[in-house]
């Protein structure tokens, strides 16, 4: 159960597969479309290109992981920047996860929806999500962690299994001419890989809950290095097939490209496979969110269960949705506009001010 | 949205009377007051059918185009 009486322990490993399960989805509709939109036949570059920035994070988040040990996020904050500063903090996070929360429930139940529940009710997609969630995260994070190995095996093997019939339609005029005149548009573009990178940030949230290895720095080289690879791999494949001006004008290229693929002449079904795991990885994302609020609330409040929080905070989350936004591309405009923004000041900006000022007082 | 909010008036209120049976004080209150923000923002969404978006209300104070 997630109560802490017995406080399992997960390794950095399965943290790592579960940020990278969880920002799968993300980065196939928002990061490879708003990518293709700004940097056109360059956007396969600026995931390389965001790793200027990622890296330093992920130095950073490593240098206060091993500092502090065994300690959570929110006993870390409060160390550094003090009580006040340290709640203050925390409780933007909170409110800005459970949005984020809301966000991806409300893209998890439209999505199925537009593709594959088409007339249905969006509220019961919702609902049921939300019980499936509130089910699976009562058997607490290891539990978790033990069925996203899985998913993400399952991820790693589609989508390689996808790239390789995308890419026999692919076309190297569509992803040339790369000139200087590119720098601009790529730089400025940039900050969209980021969004969903940061989150890595977030697995910090359980720092207290994650069993630290002798070696963890290849580990985190490894998630820069996956992030690059998937995400260079996925612009390459949608812009080899569809070329940037077609790939913009689409809601999900990704998945486009997909059901554009064929084998023998005939459809290839692919698309089935893809949509299911894309529902997995859905499932994870929002587990994630709900286990990283749960938990910052028990810290905050000195809690010393989270269980119940748990489907208080799901219930809230399911009316949340409903009157979240009107049409997708609400959502879309509003992850654009306002998700990017306020990610990268709370989950770039703050592990940065936070390891400024610990060196600053002398606390690295 | 109304058998939704009856199944969470119903979990709520076993969820709530074992946390005060098992002495889990503050549990209990932070959970009544999740779950009074939650009907309370139900209630109105049942009884005012044409509300306007979160995103929207966002978009509106911001000055986004949406």
């Amino acid at each position: 159960m997630l109560n802490e009486t017995k406080n399992k322990k997960i390794t950095l490993l399965q943290a790592i597969f579960l940020f990278l399960t969880a920002i799968y989805t993300s980065n196939i509709r928002f990061v490879t479309k708003l990518s293709i939109m700004y940097a056109h036949q360059a956007a396969w570059l600026v995931s390389l290109c965001s790793m200027l920035v990622f890296v330093p994070l992920l130095y950073v988040l490593y240098k206060i992981m091993n500092k502090f040990k065994g300690q959570s996020f929110f006993d870390i904050m409060c160390r550094v920047f003090g009580k006040t500063i340290g709640h203050t903090v925390f409780i933007i996070q909170i409110i800005w996860l459970f949005i984020l929360l809301t966000l991806y429930v409300t893209y998890a139940g439209e999505k199925l929806v537009s593709s594959t529940y088409v007339g249905t009710d969006v509220k019961l997609i919702f609902f049921l999500f939300l019980v499936i969630v509130g089910v699976m995260l009562r058997y607490g994070l290891q539990v978790l962690c033990r069925i996203n190995t899985m998913i993400f095996i399952i991820t790693v093997s589609q989508f390689m299994l996808i790239l390789g019939f995308l890419f026999t339609d692919f076309s190297a005029q569509n992803i040339t001419p790369i000139s200087t005149l590119d720098i601009g548009p790529v730089f400025s573009t940039i900050v969209f890989p980021l969004t969903t990178f940061s989150y890595f940030s977030f697995i910090f949230i359980f720092n207290d809950q994650i069993e630290l290895g002798k070696k963890n720095k290849g580990k985190f080289a490894f998630v820069a290095i996956f992030l690059t690879i998937v995400n260079t791999l996925k612009a390459l494949a949608v812009l080899g097939v569809f070329g940037y001006e077609l790939a913009k004008k689409m809601t999900y290229p990704f998945l486009q490209a997909v059901e554009n693929i064929t084998v023998f002449s005939g459809s290839s079904v692919l698309d089935s496979l893809f949509i299911s795991s894309w529902g997995l990885q859905e499932f994870i994302l929002v587990c994630f969110f709900a286990y990283c609020i749960c938990r910052m609330i028990k810290h905050v409040f000195k809690l010393t269960s989270q269980t119940p929080v748990l489907t208080a905070i799901l219930g809230f989350c399911f009316f949340f949705a409903v009157c979240f936004c009107d049409n997708i591309f609400e959502l879309a405009t509003f992850s654009e506009k306002v998700v990017t923004p306020v990610n990268l000041m709370l989950a770039i900006g703050v592990p940065f001010v936070l390891f400024i000022t610990a060196k600053i007082r002398k606390l690295l | 949205m109304l058998i939704v909010l009856c199944i969470y008036l119903i979990v709520s209120f076993f969820e709530v009377r074992h946390l005060f049976k098992t002495a889990k004080k503050k549990e209990g209150a932070i959970y009544i007051a999740v779950f009074t923000l939650a009907v309370s923002l139900g209630t109105i969404l049942i009884l005012s059918p044409n509300y306007n978006s979160f995103a929207n209300f966002v978009f509106n104070i911001l000055g986004i185009k949406s």
